[in-house]
């Protein structure tokens, strides 16, 4: 922390000398004003990494979050005494709603999981049927063409006999 | 001293260019009353847009055009839930929306709304796999496409990469405009302020619901103390004879100080999953049941980003381009600010132009 004020002052002093000699003195205040700002934004942009800047913002948010949350009770507390509705009445019930719409959305997942599979059944039944079909219609067709055969086969019988 | 021109004497010389100074000082001030009317004059909105489509809060406007698109595949704008999507047609000359309604393509922007307390509980599932999946399937069917070309800007670009890993069967290309997706760099000042050691979002989100607008400003505007607090009201004093520039800068600051909540769940889950814990990246940010795996997303990909981006630096969008599935990805940078790179001179020159012919190469 020391190093980093110690480097701006060092560029803020610089920046006073900062000015083109033959500038006019508006010119040559506008050239310091800008050469200074640029070291304040830059002792700033390095001041807003450091520890101790951050441990200064998280102790100032908590104390806000404490605050709010002491307001909040007291606020609730008053609503509750003349039989109103307060604002963490309101946040449970809206958490009890998120959770029985988790709820019915997790079952429709889970039903709709059961439908997928019960087509994927029925699409492999269909197609385990289509194929006994076929087979069934193709074992027919072989068995009629056999029987069909036959006399030819016997003639040819006949016919190599002769 | 010199006896011949007096200007050519520095004394003469300095006192009148102080006597000049003076002069347009005061003109200055005199000008100041003015700009309480030159700020009822600040528009919102160049473009006319009809709301198309609304859900909640949500509304989805959709842009006039004279004539029919050019390509068959609408294009889909998805803006950050921070801020007021008015910045994309905030003034005729500095447009997003003109370049893609110009280079033929029938253009819709997604406008949140502001949140209430009642909106505290919607999280980032309800966002994506609700309104957005809504608006694309609405958009889809309205166009008869099969697919939508997104482009998400800031928060809406880190919405819009999820939301097409999740569902990369809806679009066809995506475009993304200063979008965070790797957390880990400690380039910009909000990684490290959000860091968990100092940051319990928790703790926040718990007290406050909502995360508040001007605590999102203030954090907003200590990005760059210096310039916003002193550079920027100096160089307005400057120039506040020029009519344009304060136009121009009044239109700037209305939409900067437009802010709105972010509902608190989905404040918790981005400070939570993405800058705490950088899930994106590592392929396990939940969205509602489902996880995020970036390499689902195979379409072609544009990544826009600028160079001096304090919001979202270039080392938090550039890894993306690693991490998806896609063949075709590009990456086009600017040297601009995060406002910059979406209405600054240089991007409606150089950058828009060239993006909406990027992507007219790739649409129906």
């Amino acid at each position: 922390m020391l190093d980093l004020w110690t480097d701006f002052m060092t560029k803020l002093m610089a920046a006073s000398t900062a000015f083109t000699p033959t500038a006019t003195p508006p010119e040559a205040a506008r050239e310091i004003r800008s050469a200074s700002l640029r070291a304040w934004a830059e002792f700033w942009e390095r001041m807003m990494r450091t520890p101790e800047f951050l441990q200064s913002m998280q102790q100032s948010l908590a104390a806000n979050i404490d605050l709010r949350k002491q307001f909040s009770d007291l606020m609730g507390q008053v609503q509750h005494e003349f039989q109103g509705v307060s604002r963490q009445d309101m946040d449970q019930l809206m958490r009890a709603l998120r959770r029985v719409e988790h709820r019915i959305s997790d079952g429709i997942d889970r039903i709709g999981d059961r439908v997928d599979e019960l087509h994927r059944r029925m699409d492999a039944l269909e197609v385990r049927r289509e194929s006994d079909d076929s087979n069934h219609d193709e074992h027919g067709r072989r068995s009629g063409e056999a029987a069909s055969d036959q006399p030819r086969r016997r003639s040819h019988k006949r016919r190599s006999k002769e | 001293m010199s006896d011949g021109n007096p200007l050519e004497n520095p004394w003469l010389r300095a006192t009148q260019a102080m006597l000049a100074e003076s002069l347009a000082v005061w003109q200055r001030v005199g000008r100041l009353p003015m700009l309480g009317l030159q700020s009822q004059r600040v528009k919102k909105g160049a473009t006319p847009a009809a709301v198309v489509y609304d859900e909640d809060r949500m509304q989805l406007l959709r842009y006039e055009r004279e004539e029919p698109p050019r390509h068959k595949t609408p294009l889909v704008v998805v803006f950050a839930l921070i801020n007021r999507p008015y910045i994309l047609d905030i003034l005729p000359n500095k447009s997003v929306v003109r370049h893609f309604i110009r280079a033929g393509f029938d253009t819709y922007l997604i406008d949140w709304g502001v949140p209430t307390h009642a909106d505290r509980y919607l999280t980032l599932d309800d966002y994506l796999n609700g309104y957005l999946r809504n608006v694309v399937d609405f958009v889809r069917q309205r166009s008869g496409a099969e697919q939508v070309n997104l482009l998400g800007y800031c928060m809406g670009g880190t919405m819009s990469t999820m939301f097409t890993a999740l569902h990369q069967e809806c679009v066809k290309n995506l475009m993304l405009l200063a979008a965070g997706i790797d957390f880990s760099t400690r380039d910009g000042l909000l990684n490290i302020w959000t860091d968990k050691r100092y940051f319990d979002v928790d703790a926040f989100v718990d007290s406050f619901g909502n995360c508040p607008p001007e605590f999102l400003q203030a954090a907003f505007q200590l990005l760059k103390p210096v310039g916003n607090y002193i550079e920027k009201p100096l160089g307005l004093l400057e120039r506040l004879d020029d009519e344009q520039f304060v136009d121009e800068y009044l239109t700037m600051e209305a939409w900067l100080n437009d802010n709105i909540a972010v509902p608190g769940e989905v404040f918790r889950e981005f400070v939570k999953y993405l800058y705490q814990q950088n899930l994106l990246v590592k392929d396990q940010m939940p969205v509602g049941r489902r996880i995020v795996r970036l390499r689902k997303i195979t379409c072609p990909l544009l990544n826009l980003m600028a160079t001096k981006d304090d919001l979202v630096p270039c080392a938090q969008s550039e890894p993306l381009n690693d991490l998806v599935g896609s063949s075709d990805k590009r990456v086009m940078k600017l040297s601009a600010g995060h406002i910059g790179l979406a209405m600054g001179s240089r991007a409606q020159k150089e950058l828009w132009p060239n993006v909406a012919q990027w992507l007219a190469e790739r649409s129906d």
